[in-house]
C-alpha cells in the first residue's frame, strides 16, 4: 500500500517535472529536493493499521464539559450560541461522519455520568475498536481534580484496550482565557497528568496530544483538524504534493480543505500561522453560503451531477478568489468532491498567472484523484465517478 | 439639496439590545462581543457619515425608566423634535404591559414633536422564542403595536442579531432615508441589463446595508440580500483581523458567478450572473464604467433638480461579452 | 468649613436606571433635585473615577462616581457613587469643599475593596447595613470632625476631616527622598495605630532618606513610601533630596524672612548651631551665609571658602534647614545632549556609540537618548540605575556632545 502512495506522488511529480520545463521561470531555486524529500515523508512507517470500516473516534469528558457541542458545532453546523440548549447526552450516540474522502467517522459521544456496571465493559470493547480518544476538559469548571482522575482513568483503560490508541486532551471553553493563560494552562495540565501517569505507564504519555479548545473561535476546527490528520495514513503524500503546488506556483500557504466539516486535512510545510486558518476557513463558509443563495439546482458539486442537462455547466467547479488590500489573494477551487484547496498568494504572483496556476491545480487534482480512488478502495466507499 | 443629517431615535427598554444592534451595525462589532456592552447612560449621540449626501444622527437613548420619564417629560422637545425615524425596540422575551405604555407615550411625543417621523418596531431577540410559536406571536405583535401607532406611519421587523434579520431591518431604515433611491434603480436597472447580470445589488460599504437593487431574473429567496450583507460583513471582519480590507470577492460555480467589489467611494456593488459564458473580466470593465455614473448619487451631495435619467455614454451598449480577459 | 448637610449612596439600577439607595438625613436630595443633576451623580462611563463636585440649587454635591467592571455584573458594570451633600459657608466654596474630598475617596475605596472581596454591594442582605453606616459616618464628622465606624467584623471604617488636609494629589515619593519633620512627630504618633507609623517615625531625622528609614526600621520599602506620603499630605514631614556636598544650593527670594522673621531666625539658630561649641551668630552674619548661595557655585567650594565663619555651625542642617523652610533651593543639574546635525537617528546614534566607546567614552546610546534636558541628573540616574550622579556627571562631562545645564 505504501508502495502505491510513493507511485501516485512520483506520478505527480513527473507531471510537475513536465511543466517546469515548459514554464522555466518558475523553478524554484533548490526544489530539486523536493523528490527526495517527498519521498522521505511518504516513506514514514504508518503507525497505525486503518480498520477497514471507517476509523472511529471517543469523546469522552465529565458531564456538561462540552463533548457534545464540539461535536455538534463541528460536524453538524450548529451555530455556537445555540450549543446551550443541547440536552445532556444520556446514552451512546453515534454519529457517521461521511463528508470527502479522508473525513470519513463514526464519532462516538458517549455520557458524562458514569453509567451501569454493563455499560462501562462495554466501553471497554468500544475503545479497542477505536481510533482515537478525545477528552475534553472543561477550563472554567471548579472540579478540576475530578475531571483529572477521570482523565487518567479513561487514558489508562484506553490505552490498556488499545494501545495504538491516539489520545487527545481538548482544554476546552478556553474562549474565556488570555493567549497566555491558554499556554500556561496547557503545561500546567500537562505537567499534571504527566506525573501522574508516570506512575503507572509511561508508555501512553508520548501519545498523548493538548489542545486549547473553544467553540466560540476556530481553535476546535483546528484542533480536530489535527486529529483527523492523525487518523489519514495518506497524509505525507498530501503534505508533500502541496509543497510541490506552494513551490510552483509561489505561493504564501495551501490548505486542502473539507467542504462541509471545514477541517483541513492537510497543509503544506511552510510555517502555520492560525490566522491563515481562519481566513481560509472563513472563505470556505462565504462560499458555501454565497453558492447555496445562487444555485437554484441544488448542490451536485463537480462530478456528482451526472445527470445535469447543462452540459455547459458540467465541470466547472466551484472556485473563489478574493482580493485584498494587502496586496494577498485568496484563491480556492474545489478539487474532489467536498475537498477544497485553499492558497493564500501574493497578488504579483497571482496576476497573469492565472492560466498556470489553474493548470497546477488541476494536476495536483489528477493525483488526488487517484490517492482518493485507493482510499475508498480500502474502505469499501463507493467510487466517486 | 444640501447635505442632509436626519435625526434617528433608538429607544426601547433597557437591555431590549437597542446598543448592540448599533454596534453591530455600525461599530463592525461581532455578534457574540455584544455580550461585554455596558448599559447606556442618558443618551449617547453618534454621527454616521453614510453615503456622501446622508448623515445618519444617531441618538441612543437608554432604557431605564428614570431617562424614559426624563425623555418624556422635561426633555421632551429636545428629544422628540425634528426625528425623521423612530426606531423602537422591544424584547421578544418579555414585552410586558409597561413597555406598550411606554411606547404608547414615545408616540404621542412623536405626534406631537415630529408628525412626519417614520416608526419602526423592531421586536428583537426572536432566536429566543420557539420556532413554531413565532408565526402566531408576530400576528398578536404586530396588531398589537399597530393598533397603539395607528396614527403614524409604522413598520414591524423581527429581529435577532444571530442572523440577517438585523440587516433586513436596517437597510429598511437607512433606505427610507435615501432621497433620490428612485433615480438610483433606474440606474442600476441599465447597469443590470447591459452585463446582463441576473441582479445588481449596491451596499453601503462600511455597514453593507443594501442601498438599492435591480433584479431582472426573479429569485425564490427575498432575504437573499440581507443574507449577503450579513455574510460579507462576517468576512470583512475576519480580513480585518489580518488587518487586510476586502477589495473584490469572485464566487463561481456551475451555475452562477458572483462578483462583488469596491464601487464608489462610500459603497460596493454585487452582480450576479448565471450565465456562465460571460467573462468576469467584461463584468468588471462595465462596473468600472459605470462608475463615473453613480458616482453623483452615491458619493457627493446631490444638487436639486439633478435627478437626470441616465447618460448612456458612460455604460457601452455593445454586449460586454466580447471582450477579451486580461 | 463648609456645612455637611448629608451623605449620600447613589446607583445605578439596570431596569430604574439612576436612583439614590441611601441618604442620610432621610430626605436628603429631593427627587426634582435628583433628575436635574443625576447626569453628574451617575455620569457617563469615561467621568468615572473622579472626584465630582455639581454646585446646584446653592448647594454642592461632592461624590466620586465608581465603575466596577466584571461579567459577573448584569450588564458588565457596577456603577456607584457616594458623597456629600455641602452647604458653603462663602461664596468662594471650592477650598473648602475640597477637605471632604479625601473622606468621600475613602469610603468609596472602602466600598469598592469591600464589593471586591465579599460582594458587600452586590448582596442585597449586606448592602442593607449602609444606610446605617452612612447615618453613622454623617454624625461622626458633624460632631467630631471624625468617625469611627465598623462595617463588619473584619472592616472598621476611619474617617477624619483634617482641615489641613486637602485634596492635593498624594505627592510622588521616592525612595531616595529624604523627610524632614515639621515638628515633634510623637506627639502626632501617640495616638495612630498604624504599625507603620509606629516604626518609622523615630528613623526620620532628616538625614535619612526612606529606604535607609524602612532598613533601619524593617519594614517594607513601598510600605514606607505610602507612610511618608501620607505625613506629607498632613504637613508633617517635608521631603528634601539627599543631602550632597557636590550639590548646588541657591537663596531664593523669601531668604529676606530672615532678617524679617525673629521667629523663624531664633528657630533656624537653635536647628544649625552645634550647643557644645556655644557659638552665636547674628542676623547678618547668618543672613548672609544663606545669601550667598547662589547658581554655580557647589556647596562644598562654599564651604572651604568659609571655613571660619561656619565653625559651631552644624553643614547639614543648615541646607536642609533653609530648604524645609523654603529659604533656598537646589539648583539641578540636567543633562543635554546636542547631537551633531543627522545623528538623530538610532542607527547613527548606534555607530557613534561605537566610536564613542573606542574613544573611551562611557555613555550609552540609551543614556544619551534620556538627555533630552527634561530630566534632571537625579532623575536620569533612577531611570538608568547603573551609576550614580558623581559618575554619570563625570562621563557626561568627558562627552564631546553633552552638556549640564543647571537651573
Amino acid at each position: 500500500m505504501r508502495e502505491e502512495r510513493k507511485e501516485a506522488c512520483k506520478n505527480m511529480n513527473g507531471s510537475y517535472e513536465e511543466q517546469t520545463d515548459s514554464y522555466g521561470p518558475y523553478t524554484v531555486p533548490g526544489s530539486g529536493s523536493y523528490q527526495e524529500h517527498g519521498s522521505e515523508r511518504v516513506g514514514r512507517p504508518t503507525t497505525e493499521s486503518l480498520t477497514k470500516s471507517r476509523p472511529q473516534i471517543l469523546i469522552a469528558g465529565l458531564p456538561g464539559s462540552g463533548k457534545s457541542s464540539v461535536q455538534s458545532v463541528v460536524f453538524h453546523k450548529i451555530s455556537p450560541h445555540e450549543t446551550v440548549f443541547l440536552a445532556a447526552t444520556e446514552s451512546v450516540h453515534k454519529h457517521e461522519v461521511g463528508n470527502s474522502a479522508f473525513v470519513q467517522l463514526q464519532i462516538l459521544d458517549i455520557p458524562g455520568k458514569l453509567g451501569s456496571v454493563e455499560a462501562e465493559e462495554n466501553l471497554d470493547s468500544v475503545m479497542k475498536g477505536c481510533s482515537a480518544l478525545i477528552f475534553v476538559i472543561d477550563v472554567t469548571s471548579e472540579n478540576t481534580d475530578e475531571a483529572l482522575s477521570r482523565l487518567k482513568d479513561t487514558i489508562l483503560r484506553a490505552y490498556n484496550a488499545n494501545s495504538n490508541i491516539f489520545i487527545e486532551v481538548f482544554i476546552h471553553k478556553a474562549d474565556a482565557l488570555t493567549e497566555e493563560q491558554r499556554r500556561y494552562c496547557q503545561s500546567e495540565l500537562q505537567e499534571r497528568v504527566d506525573d501522574e501517569l508516570r506512575e503507572s505507564n509511561d508508555k501512553v504519555i508520548n501519545r498523548i496530544s493538548y489542545r486549547t479548545t473553544s467553540i466560540f473561535d476556530h481553535s476546535v476546527f483546528e484542533a480536530f483538524s489535527l486529529v483527523v490528520q492523525r487518523l489519514i495514513s495518506e497524509l505525507g503524500a498530501l503534505e508533500s504534493m502541496l509543497d510541490l503546488l506552494v513551490n510552483r506556483c509561489i505561493m504564501e500557504k495551501a490548505f486542502l480543505f473539507d467542504e462541509v466539516s471545514k477541517l483541513y486535512i492537510a497543509t503544506d510545510s511552510t510555517p502555520y500561522h492560525p490566522q491563515d486558518f481562519e481566513l481560509c476557513s472563513d472563505l470556505i463558509e462565504v462560499n458555501i453560503d454565497l453558492g447555496g443563495i445562487y444555485s437554484e439546482k441544488i448542490a451536485k458539486k463537480g462530478a456528482a451531477d451526472k445527470d445535469d442537462d447543462d452540459k455547459s455547466s458540467k465541470g466547472r467547479s466551484s472556485t473563489a478568489t478574493i482580493h485584498l488590500s494587502n496586496n494577498m489573494i485568496l484563491y480556492l477551487r474545489e478539487v474532489s468532491q467536498y475537498l477544497l484547496l485553499v492558497c493564500i498568494m501574493r497578488r504579483q504572483n497571482f496576476d497573469g498567472n492565472v492560466g498556470l496556476i489553474e493548470y497546477n491545480v488541476k494536476i495536483f487534482a489528477e493525483g488526488l484523484r487517484e490517492i482518493i480512488e485507493r482510499r475508498r478502495q480500502e474502505l469499501n466507499l463507493p467510487s466517486e465517478s | 439639496m444640501a447635505a442632509v443629517k436626519q435625526k434617528l431615535l433608538l429607544m426601547g427598554k433597557s437591555g431590549a439590545g437597542k446598543t448592540s444592534m448599533r454596534s453591530i451595525i455600525f461599530a463592525n462589532y461581532v455578534p457574540r462581543e455584544t455580550s461585554r456592552l455596558g448599559a447606556t447612560i442618558d443618551v449617547e449621540h453618534s454621527n454616521i457619515r453614510f453615503l456622501g449626501s446622508l448623515t445618519l444622527s444617531l441618538w441612543d437613548c437608554g432604557g431605564q425608566d428614570h431617562f424614559i420619564d426624563n425623555f418624556l417629560e422635561a426633555e421632551q422637545e429636545n428629544v422628540f423634535k425634528d426625528v425623521a425615524v423612530l426606531i423602537y425596540v422591544f424584547d421578544a422575551e418579555s414585552m410586558e404591559t409597561k413597555d406598550t405604555d411606554y411606547f404608547r407615550r414615545v408616540c404621542d411625543a412623536i405626534y406631537t414633536n415630529s408628525r412626519g417621523a417614520k416608526i419602526f418596531c423592531l421586536v428583537h431577540k426572536m432566536d429566543l422564542i420557539n420556532e413554531n410559536e413565532r408565526e402566531q406571536f408576530c400576528k398578536v405583535r404586530e396588531a398589537q403595536l399597530k393598533k397603539i401607532g395607528e396614527r403614524l406611519d409604522l413598520t414591524c421587523f423581527w429581529t435577532s442579531i444571530w442572523d440577517e434579520t438585523l440587516y433586513k431591518a436596517w437597510s429598511e431604515i437607512v433606505r427610507c432615508l435615501i432621497s433620490n433611491l428612485d433615480t438610483l434603480k433606474a440606474k442600476l436597472r441599465a447597469l443590470c441589463e447591459v452585463c446582463e447580470a441576473d441582479e445588481v445589488v449596491i451596499f453601503e460599504r462600511a455597514t453593507f446595508l443594501v442601498i438599492a437593487h435591480a433584479v431582472i431574473e426573479p429569485h425564490d429567496d427575498i432575504h437573499r440580500f440581507e443574507k449577503i450583507s450579513n455574510i460579507i460583513k462576517q468576512f470583512k471582519l475576519s480580513c480585518n483581523k489580518k488587518r487586510a480590507g476586502l477589495e473584490s470577492l469572485q464566487v463561481q460555480n456551475a451555475n452562477s458567478t458572483v462578483l462583488i467589489l469596491d464601487f464608489t467611494v462610500c459603497t460596493s456593488i454585487m452582480l450576479v450572473c448565471s450565465d456562465t459564458r460571460i467573462r468576469p473580466a467584461a463584468v468588471l470593465h462595465n462596473i468600472q464604467l459605470a462608475n463615473e455614473g453613480f458616482k453623483p448619487l452615491l458619493d457627493d451631495a446631490p444638487i436639486a433638480g439633478s435627478d437626470m435619467l441616465i447618460e448612456p455614454k458612460n455604460i457601452p451598449s455593445s454586449a460586454p461579452k466580447a471582450s477579451v480577459l486580461r | 468649613m463648609a456645612e455637611l448637610e448629608g451623605i449620600y449612596f447613589a446607583e445605578f439600577d439596570n431596569t430604574m436606571g439612576p436612583k439614590v439607595t441611601y441618604e442620610a438625613p432621610e430626605g436628603l436630595i429631593n427627587p426634582e433635585v435628583f433628575d436635574a443633576i443625576s447626569e453628574c451623580i451617575i455620569p457617563k462611563p469615561w467621568l468615572f473615577g473622579r472626584m465630582m463636585s455639581t454646585y446646584a440649587f446653592g448647594k454642592t454635591y461632592l461624590g466620586m462616581p465608581v465603575n466596577l467592571e466584571g461579567a459577573q455584573y448584569e450588564r458588565n458594570r457596577m456603577l456607584f457613587n457616594v458623597g456629600v451633600v455641602l452647604h458653603p459657608s462663602r461664596r468662594n466654596h471650592s477650598s473648602e469643599v475640597a477637605v471632604y474630598e479625601p473622606v468621600i475617596r475613602k469610603i468609596a475605596q472602602t466600598l469598592e475593596a469591600l464589593e471586591a472581596e465579599t460582594c458587600f454591594l452586590s448582596d442585597e442582605s449586606m448592602k442593607v447595613k449602609l444606610g446605617d453606616v452612612l447615618e453613622k459616618v454623617l454624625t461622626g464628622l458633624r460632631k467630631h470632625s471624625k468617625a469611627v465606624v465598623p462595617i463588619d467584623e473584619a472592616n472598621i471604617l476611619h474617617l477624619v476631616l483634617n482641615p489641613r488636609q486637602t485634596s492635593q494629589p498624594v505627592p510622588n515619593v521616592r525612595e531616595h527622598d529624604v523627610p524632614v519633620p515639621l515638628c515633634d512627630l510623637r506627639r502626632h504618633v501617640a495616638s495612630e495605630k498604624d504599625l507603620v507609623l509606629r516604626r518609622i517615625y523615630p528613623c526620620i531625622d532628616g538625614v535619612r532618606f526612606i529606604k535607609q528609614v524602612a532598613e533601619m526600621a524593617d519594614v517594607d520599602t513601598e510600605l514606607a513610601i505610602e507612610c511618608v506620603a501620607g505625613l506629607v499630605c498632613l504637613d508633617l514631614v517635608r521631603l528634601v533630596d539627599i543631602f550632597q556636598y557636590s550639590n548646588i544650593y541657591a537663596a531664593t527670594k523669601d531668604v529676606r524672612r530672615i532678617a524679617s522673621d525673629p521667629a523663624l531666625r531664633d528657630k533656624c539658630l537653635a536647628t544649625i548651631l552645634d550647643p557644645a561649641v556655644r557659638k552665636t551668630m547674628t542676623t547678618n552674619e547668618l543672613f548672609s551665609l544663606y545669601a550667598a548661595l547662589r547658581p554655580g557655585l557647589r556647596y562644598e567650594d562654599f564651604c572651604l571658602t568659609r571655613e571660619s565663619k561656619l565653625i559651631g555651625v552644624h553643614r547639614h542642617r543648615l541646607i536642609t534647614f533653609g530648604l524645609v523652610n523654603g529659604l533656598i533651593r537646589r539648583v539641578l543639574p540636567y543633562p543635554l545632549h546636542l547631537p551633531l546635525p543627522g545623528e538623530s537617528n538610532i542607527s547613527q546614534l548606534i555607530a557613534q556609540e561605537k566610536m564613542d566607546a573606542q574613544a573611551g567614552n562611557q555613555l550609552k546610546t540609551f543614556e544619551l537618548s534620556l538627555m533630552d534636558g527634561k530630566k534632571s541628573l537625579d532623575e536620569l540616574c533612577c531611570i538608568v540605575r547603573e551609576r550614580g550622579p558623581a559618575e554619570l556627571a563625570e562621563a557626561i562631562a568627558a562627552h564631546q556632545r553633552c552638556i549640564l545645564v543647571y537651573k
